[in-house]
Order: structure tokens, then sequence, then C-alpha cells
């Protein structure tokens, strides 16, 4: 169990980790977003382009068409009158260089001999467009022709006039700067929108998961916290888990003491029946099998109330009762409450305990004394008649320190691995009864509670149990 | 002692009470709350056995109800239920000890006198017999010579001898009396205690007789 599970806990899953819905909600605002900031530039760049490409084509178009009509026939002859009004026309706006280039019939006749020599327009008074590179520049250049009559035939004039592309050049660069800056603008515009909308959106679900983490480890009751509608189905599903929840924990808390009733109660009668034979038995062998059926009861007994207390640690983890214990009290309360147990093997327990130096630790109870009422029943169980158990409490390095220190018979033939293990058992212990659970019980419970457990031979004779936990 | 025993398993019960009676006590059965409440307005009792999953009631509640109404009566608590879950409780609302099912005579006994000592305080008369006198509270033996401090084992043994003098205790429940059943000893094992408490008893006027073959009694010279 261990919700303690309420507690915070890494989530294993298995497989492919499942993408979180921030990131579902995210890309594909930002991917719109690039695609949207992307399209704008484009259309922006391109529009302009195509808008001083026309505006030049215009131009040239005009200036062809003026040539044209400064081109008359004279007797047998053409004469082209250039006008060089147009090409102050051309030059107004920049720096541009304008070529031109004149041809009678296929024949050059003025202008610059190496521009444009082979494109003849399929109609009359219709310019052809086109680019080209020229000594090393762009040019942009309109093919104009027209046909005029000289002595009964058709000889046709063409005009090609160009004009170099620094002025397009510079507009399109400074539109394509503008244009990135606005859409770099709404980039971020939009990926700031993204997220504000992506927090709102998500901001139900991290107020529903606050209200339940902040909730006490034995709080089961419904969730009633204010949520939009599409979260009505989660809290509905989680209002129903927590009331199984709830149901179940009562019936195994209600399971573990009711066969802790029906475990012990016969067992009772028959050590109490077993004792009263034997102390009316007088024949020896007699003796010797009422004291084997007691020992044999004794054995179940220990076995039954480990398991039972460890089905209340597993329990009690999940469903921890976190106090503020001031151990030095649990650990005279519980050396008081065991100390005739031990007395009666004349085993005295001496407690160095400074009441006037608290200790203070976050932790369940009932955790905390059946971790140390197992180590205290161990170390009486191994000690001897008229030894001493020692029991400390301390502070180091912000743990608590509870050492419980015996003279028995020590460890032998298992590691502190093997006695973190149910039903493991040192080889030395064979005569004593036991259930090799204690200590895994104490292992489980150290584990819960974020602290640590050492146990080890003394110098000279015994164990000595360790037991540090994190202070408050 | 006077003990009232609780408890609605009455084979359990009985064994609880013979026990008691075979050590010269006497003790009363009541199976259920009332009966209970009935015969403690009638009788005086030195301690309560009470069980707690009772028939008609919870022993819990009252155990809380007898402290409310200040009834004093030493309570030892005998649960079967878990020893974690109930124990923090049971001394919270006035339990004087709590034994956990199942249990041994010896060690119930020893935690009904620790029990009645706490009661009785230091009050307590002191056992006298000859020219010894024993103190369970302090576990001091007072001879004419000297004050010793007793073990638990031998003032014990000293007590059940005291208790009873001229009495003959067999080997056997003397061994039953001071020894915890699922220790592994030798019944041979008393006469290490006996022997020390002799030692002690040097130079008074009683001594523990061996009756042999049979066992032991503390007669006086």
């Amino acid at each position: 169990m261990k919700p303690s599970g309420m507690r915070s806990t890494d989530i294993k899953t298995t497989g492919r980790k499942p993408v979180s819905l921030r990131w579902r909600l995210l890309v594909p605002l930002v991917v719109t977003a690039i695609v949207i900031s992307a399209l704008l530039f484009f259309t922006m760049r391109n529009v302009t382009t195509h808008a001083v490409q026309a505006t030049q084509d215009a131009l040239l178009e005009t200036a062809a068409l003026s040539i044209l009509e400064q081109t008359r026939t004279i007797e047998d002859d053409v004469e082209v009158d250039l006008p060089y009004n147009i090409f102050t026309m051309l030059g107004a706006t920049s720096e541009d260089k304008v070529y031109y280039r004149i041809d009678l019939d296929g024949t050059f006749l003025t202008g610059y001999e190496d521009l444009a020599p082979n494109i003849i327009p399929p109609q009359e008074d219709r310019p052809v467009f086109s680019t080209t590179d020229f000594r090393n520049s762009k040019l942009r250049q309109a093919t104009i022709h027209r046909g005029f009559v000289v002595r009964g035939k058709i000889k046709f004039v063409r005009i090609t006039i160009a004009q170099t592309q620094l002025f397009q050049e510079t507009i399109i660069r400074d539109i394509s700067r503008s244009a990135s800056i606005i859409g770099i603008s709404f980039f971020g515009f939009a990926i700031f929108m993204a997220l504000l909308v992506t927090t709102s959106f998500l901001r139900p679900i991290k107020l529903l998961a606050d209200a339940v983490s902040r909730r006490g480890p034995n709080d089961l009751r419904p969730v009633k916290h204010p949520t939009p509608e599409e979260l009505t189905p989660l809290v509905l599903s989680l209002n129903g888990f927590i009331a199984r929840l709830r149901t179940t924990l009562r019936q195994t808390e209600t399971f573990i003491a009711e066969a802790a009733h029906h475990i012990r109660t016969p067992l009772s009668l028959v050590k109490s029946e077993g004792q009263l034979a034997l102390s009316k038995s007088t024949n020896a062998h007699n003796r010797e099998h009422l004291r084997n059926i007691i020992q044999a009861v004794d054995q179940s007994s220990r076995s039954a109330s480990q398991l039972l207390d460890h089905a209340i640690v597993l329990y009690r983890t999940e469903q921890s009762d976190e106090l503020r214990l001031d151990l030095s009290i649990v650990i005279k309360s519980l050396v008081e409450n065991i100390q005739p147990a031990a007395s009666l093997k004349d085993i005295n327990i001496v407690s160095d305990l400074d009441t006037n130096s608290s200790v203070f630790i976050l932790a369940d109870r009932v955790l905390v004394e059946v971790a140390l009422r197992n180590m205290l029943d161990n170390a009486i169980k191994y000690s001897q008649p008229d030894q001493t158990i020692h029991v400390t409490l301390g502070v180091v390095k912000n743990m608590a320190k509870i050492s419980i220190r015996d003279q028995g018979r020590g460890l032998e033939g298992i590691n502190q691995r093997g006695l973190k293990q149910r039903f493991e058992r040192g080889s030395n212990v064979d005569d004593v009864i036991g259930s090799g659970l204690g200590l895994a019980i104490v292992w489980e419970i150290c584990s819960a509670l974020s602290g640590t457990f050492t146990l080890k031979n003394n110098k000279g004779d015994g164990a000595c149990a360790i037991l540090y936990l994190p202070i408050c | 002692m006077k003990i009232l025993i609780v408890e609605d398993t009455s084979k359990l019960a009985k064994s609880l009470a013979d026990h008691f009676t075979l050590q010269g006590h006497n003790a009363d059965i009541v199976g259920t709350v009332k009966l209970a409440e009935e015969l403690l307005s009638l009788s005086h009792y030195d301690i309560m056995l009470l069980d707690i999953m009772l028939p008609d009631g919870d022993g819990r509640t009252f155990l809380r109800s007898l402290r409310l109404q200040k009834i004093s009566v030493p309570i030892i608590v005998m649960t079967a239920r878990s020893e974690v879950s109930d124990r923090v409780d049971l001394l919270d609302i006035g339990a004087d000890d709590y034994i956990i099912k199942p249990f041994d005579f010896a060690e119930l006994e020893a935690r009904c006198r620790a029990v009645l000592r706490r009661h009785t305080g230091s009050t307590q008369t002191q056992l006298v017999f000859g020219n010894i006198a024993l103190n369970p509270l302090t576990a001091e033996l007072q001879t004419p010579e000297t004050n010793h401090t007793l073990r638990n084992r031998e003032l014990r043994l000293l007590e059940i001898f005291m208790n009873a003098p001229d009495i003959l205790f067999t080997k056997e429940q003397l061994t039953d009396r001071i020894f915890n059943i699922s220790e592994s000893i030798s019944e041979n094992t008393i006469e290490v205690y006996i022997g020390r408490i002799r030692k002690k008893l040097i130079g008074c006027d009683v001594h523990i007789q061996t009756m042999r073959g049979i066992g032991y009694k503390l007669t006086q010279l």
C-alpha cells in the first residue's frame, strides 16, 4: 500500500513515457506560431518584390514606348530620336544604371550591342520583360518592337531598355527586415500567449492536485474542490476511489484486529491450560511434554504476533499518522512497560535518557514503538540472567540515535543483509524462540521513516542495534 | 489478593482463576461488563484483569467509565488484539498495565505485583519472618547483620517463601513461578537461586530447608 502513499513518490511507468498535457498543448500552438510567422514573412517579402518589380516594369515599358513613339519613317529610312528625358525619369529614384539597344530588322543600330541580342517579342507594341546578368549587375529589361513600312516593305524596329535593380534590392531588403521584425514579434507574442493559455488551461488541474496533496495521510474525505465541468468526471472517479480505499482500509484494520483476536484467544487458552496442567503435574516426563507444548504455543504466538505486526506496519506505513514525538518519553514508557518481562529473566534495562533535553521526531508513534519494541525484545531474548541492556538516546548529524546494547551472544553466521530478510535468523540462535521477522520489521519501519538501522557485535560481548531517525 | 477476572472466554477465565487459586489468591470470574459492574459495586478487589472484547461492550469503554467514576481499582488489560494498535490508547484511558495474550502466568503475576506496588507505594507492609524483613517494593532484604538488594528472581523466590512460611514447595512449583516456560532451563536451575538466598540468610534465624526428593520450605531455626 503506502500513499503514504499519499507521500510524494516517483511515478514509475513502463514503456514510453506519456507526453505531458503542457507539451500536448504547447507544441501545436508553437508550430502554428512558427508557420504563421514564416507565412507572414514570405508573403510580405513576395508582395513587396512583385510590387517593386511591377513598378520597374511599368517604368521600363513607358520608356520603351516613348522611344517607339519617337521613331518614324522618313523617306526611305527609319529615324529614331532618343528622348533623353526617359533616362532622367529612370534615374530619378536611385543610382541605378540604364542601358538600351535599338535594332532595325535585326541589325544593331545604337546602344549596347551585347544587351539582349536574341529577344524577339511575339507581338508588336507588347513588351517582353526579363531579368538577366549584364556586366556583373543584375538587370531588368523590357524589349518591344514595332513594324514600319519603308518602300513598301515592313521593317521592324526593336528597342530594348534595361535598368539595374539596386533600388529594388534596397527596398526588398528593407521590407524583408521589417517583415522579419514583425514575424519574430508575432512569434514571440504567440509563444507568450501559448504559455499563458497552457498555464491557464492546466491551472485547475494543478489546483486540484495541490488540494489533494495538501491533505493529511488520514484525510479520506471526498474531494469538494471547485473545478471546471470538464474535470468533474475526474473528481467523481477520484472520490469513488477514495471511498473504496476508505472501505478497504477500514476492513484491513478490522481484519487485522479480529485476526489477532481469533489467533491469540485459542492459543491463550492452550497456554493457560498447559501452564495449569504443568503446575499440577509432578511426573517429569509429563512435565517435559507439557513444556514442549507450551513452547510450541509460544513459537506460534510469536510468529502470529510478528506477522500481524508486519501487516500493521505495512498498513500504517500507508496510513501513517505523523506526530511530533519526544523520543525520550516514548523510550521511557516503552522501557517501563517491558521491564517486568525483562525482570522475569533477571535482566536489567538501563536507559540513559536526559529528560531535560528532548529529542523530537516527526513520525507515526505506533511505527516507532513497534521498531523499538522489536529491538528491545531481541536484546532481552538473547541476554542471559543478570546481564544488562543499555538504552541510549542522542543526536548525531541531525539524526536521533537510539542504541540498544546487550551483553548476549552477539551475531554469528549472518550478515546485516541477511538479517533484513524475513524469516532469516542467525546461526547461533536455534535454541531461542523466534520467527526471523523482528529485525525485518525494524528495517521496514526504518526505511518508511527515512532512517537507518545498523546491527553489529560489541567490542566485548553482545550486539548493539542502532536506529537513526531524522529529527524535526 | 482478591482478583476480578473479566473475560468472556469462560475456559480461559477459569484456568486463570484456577491458577490464582492455586497460588492462594481469591479470584472471581465474570464474562460481561454488566456483571463486572455489579461485582465491583458489591465487593472490593485488589486488582482487575480486564479483557477488551466483551459480548456486551468494549472493555476500553468500561475502563474509561470506571476512571470517570473515580474507581481506582488497579486494572491490567488482557488484549488479544494487535500489540501495537491498542497499547497507546489503553494507558491513556487509565489502564495500569496491559498484557498480550497468550501470556505466561509468571509474567502476569510479575505485572500484577508491579501494579500493586505502584498503587500501595512504600507504605506496603514489609514481609517479616524471624529476624529478616523483605520489602518487595525496594527488593531490600534486612538481616541482623546487613541489608541486601535482591535480584528479581531472588526477590520472587523469597517472596514466595515468606508469604507461606513453613509451607513446602516442590522444585517444579518454584520453577514454574520463577522461570518463563519458554526459556530453555533445567529444573535444577532453581537450586542456583536457592543457593544464592541461602548465602544471604547466613547468620539469620531462618533458613531454607531442603526436603530431599520433595522440595524446599522456609523455616525458623
